[in-house]
């Protein structure tokens, strides 16, 4: 059988996953799954027997995660399993904390290993496929975390970046932090990253870090897509690491706005990161031109990708995890936006078409080939 | 606690579920369980089935912020919240808020 694409697109009010082929136009939609629930994270996890991950958090009834085989039956949508355990703080927790919602999810370093990071800004971490999830301590009960505080879409732990020598997590609002021991102790790095919103500009924690991505072939370097939309500048808030994440340096030069909420680095080229700059006062795409700008050289410069794109009348506001890459041969970039549209951009992006019109509020979107 | 607290025995009692939990708990409408006040029929109702009881508590036992709890027609914010001593028969009910958007 032809490669097959599936797009899981989390939403305010479910999870929809689109099945169709590599190369076609039409897409089989199935869902909403977990119907009425928020879908900020899913998962594609090849190890073993390949998996979709997904996790769903309730207003009312508090949050869960759900797995289902990657192979789809045919003309049939996934059949989801929840894993029977769910992150959760110690019923003696000194500042009386409750998980609200679950923001990431990425896999861990063995075979059954997913970590999680949740609101409030907390990490967890399971060992046997998500029926038990136990705290990541040096994170959650770390010194900074009761200064750390919500920014407008909740105080949430959004990024999980593992690698061989580093476990990178980062929080909004509380910065970049950092293990290098084995998640036994967790420092804050954020030199370079701006907080313009705080009387001291550089603190040492406590910048609205939206995102960060890496290359699994660089570790060492990492972009991040900060709060931005300083008053007084506007070229300071995408930013690129090249030791690690210790320092940090802009790269916002030739974007039309340093604000934003994904960045996306390219499967294959680690060079080739993607950004969609909003419009500060509005969290829109400016001037209602939607455009995703990317750049093939690691920052130095960049380029807009709107062919096929609405030309005029278009707000779109694309959050930071409702933009990702596929891991087809010719890999196409995937973004969904709060007013419900999703859209693909071909060839790295530079041909977009709209996929589905109508969905609720996008939250989240994975691609991949199946 | 209080005298009356301290000295209440368990009784038997209905807690009428929300349609999502069901699922959770052998897809009853409602379970028998016997508790002195609410607080204890919480703790029952987490104990016989922990999916569920994580549904309608938080981590620290408190209802979930859009859950409204009753006893009959009254809702336990007008009596004595988590406290509120539970009579033979009583019909607890737990009703999702109507919230959200």
């Amino acid at each position: 059988m032809a490669a097959r694409l599936l797009v899981t697109v989390g939403t305010k009010k479910g999870l929809f996953v689109l099945e169709g082929s590599k190369h076609g136009r039409r897409f089989d939609v199935h869902g909403p799954y977990f119907p009425g629930l928020s879908v900020n994270a899913t998962l594609f996890d090849r190890r073993g027997t390949p998996r979709i991950v997904a996790a769903a958090s309730s207003p009312w009834f508090g949050c869960g995660v759900h797995v289902a085989p990657m192979q789809l039956a045919k003309g049939g949508g996934p059949k989801w399993k929840a894993t029977g355990g769910v992150p959760a703080f110690a019923k003696d927790d000194a500042s009386a904390r409750t998980l609200k919602q679950i923001w990431s999810l990425a896999e861990g370093p063995g075979k059954r290993d997913w970590f999680c990071g949740v609101e409030p800004a907390a990490l967890f971490h399971s060992e046997d496929g998500g029926k038990g999830w136990q705290p990541v301590a040096s994170f959650n009960e770390h010194p900074h975390a009761k200064s750390w505080s919500p920014g407008a879409g909740g105080l949430c732990l959004h990024t999980i970046l593992p690698s061989k020598d580093a476990f990178h997590v980062a929080v909004s609002t509380g910065g970049h932090y950092c293990s290098r021991d084995g998640r036994a102790t967790f420092k804050p790095e954020n030199k370079g990253i701006d907080a313009h919103f705080n009387p001291d500009r550089n603190p040492e924690y406590g910048q609205c870090v939206h995102k960060i991505a890496a290359h699994p072939s660089r570790p060492e370097r990492l972009y991040a897509q900060n709060h931005g939309g300083a008053a007084d500048r506007q070229d300071l808030s995408v930013l690129r690491s090249d030791d690690g994440g210790r320092t940090w340096t802009s790269i916002a030069k030739g974007l039309p706005s340093d604000f934003g909420f994904p960045i996306v680095v390219h499967p294959d080229q680690p060079d080739t990161i993607y950004v969609v700059p909003l419009e500060t006062a509005t969290r829109t795409c400016p001037g209602g031109k939607p455009t995703v700008w990317r750049s093939e050289d690691a920052g130095e410069t960049w380029e807009p990708l709107r062919k096929g794109l609405p030309k005029k009348e278009a707000w779109y506001t694309v959050l930071r995890d409702a933009m990702s890459a596929d891991d087809a041969k010719e890999s196409s970039l995937w973004f969904g936006t709060t007013t419900g549209q999703l859209w693909r951009g071909r060839d790295g992006g530079d041909e977009w078409e709209q996929v589905v019109a109508n969905l609720p509020p996008i939250h989240s979107v994975r691609a991949a080939t199946v | 606690m209080s005298e009356a607290l301290r000295d209440a025995k368990p009784v038997d009692v209905e807690l009428a579920l929300p349609s999502a939990v069901r699922p959770h708990c052998g897809g009853k409408a409602s379970v028998e369980l016997a508790a002195a006040d609410v607080r204890a029929l919480l703790a029952a109702f987490a104990a016989k089935w922990p999916v569920g009881g994580r549904m309608v508590c938080d981590e620290q036992g408190r209802p979930r912020q859009h859950l409204n709890l009753f006893v009959g027609l009254e809702s336990i914010r007008s009596l004595r919240g988590l406290d509120t001593l539970l009579h033979e028969g009583d019909v607890v009910s737990i009703v999702p808020a109507v919230s959200g958007g």
